[in-house]
């Protein structure tokens, strides 16, 4: 069972994807309580869109 | 009696779960309502009132740039006097377009769309546009729960 890298709260391996998620830069575990979002540039079919990702707070504030 | 009440009960969990984990490909707007970058901002607004929208797809060549929005008119257009039978659409639009997968569930995207104060998202699927989630779907997916949502 991995704990929330942030708050410490226990994670359920079967709630990956609904209750948790890993920060897409550091790929540290994290509650959604503890997740925020950020727009990152990538290149579409057509053009660039901003994609919406999920990271902790440390990676919103440095990128 | 009893019976129904339990039973009801137990609906009414199982109903409050399925929204907590629907997924937004399941409730977003799959009909995109789009207008070519090139017209001018009354044809949009002209367009987002007879299909009762507060946003419209702009396209340049046929292949999707950015989103006109009701906050676009309010703030770039009529905050700054700008003759909306000249201006085109394409100048005053939002670019790029906010997208995000349509795995993500209703919830989620409650709190994306919270965190990073927009009222719109783009859902894609391998680089292609498939729909729109915005706040209107929002609503209208939780006034459809249970009150303990
Ligand atoms: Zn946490
Ligand atoms: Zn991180």
């Amino acid at each position: 069972m991995e704990k929330c890298s942030s708050c410490g709260r226990e994670l359920r391996d079967e709630g990956f994807g609904k209750e948790w998620r890993k920060c897409r830069y550091c790929d540290m575990p994290l509650c959604f309580n503890c997740t925020h979002y950020l727009g990152t540039y990538v290149r579409g079919l057509y053009s660039y869109y901003l994609d919406v990702v999920c990271v902790c707070e440390k990676c919103k504030f440095k990128k | 009696m009893n019976l129904v009440f339990f039973v009801s009960g137990n609906w009414l969990k199982c109903f409050a779960a399925i929204i907590k984990n629907m997924k937004i490909k399941d409730v977003m707007e799959k009909n995109l309502v789009s207008i070519d970058g090139e017209r001018n901002i009354i044809d949009a607004c002209k367009l987002m009132g007879k299909m009762h929208i507060g946003s419209v797809l702009v396209t340049l060549e046929n292949k999707p740039y950015g989103i006109f929005t009701e906050r676009d008119l309010l703030s770039k257009v009529i905050a700054k006097g700008v003759d909306i039978k000249k201006a085109k659409v394409k100048n005053y639009a939002s670019h790029p377009l906010v997208t995000v997968s349509g795995d993500y569930s209703v919830r989620e995207c409650a709190r994306m769309m919270s965190d990073m104060k927009i009222k719109r998202l783009i859902v894609t699927s391998r680089g292609k546009i498939k729909g729109i989630f915005t706040a209107s779907d929002l609503a209208r997916v939780i006034s459809k729960s249970p009150l303990d949502f």
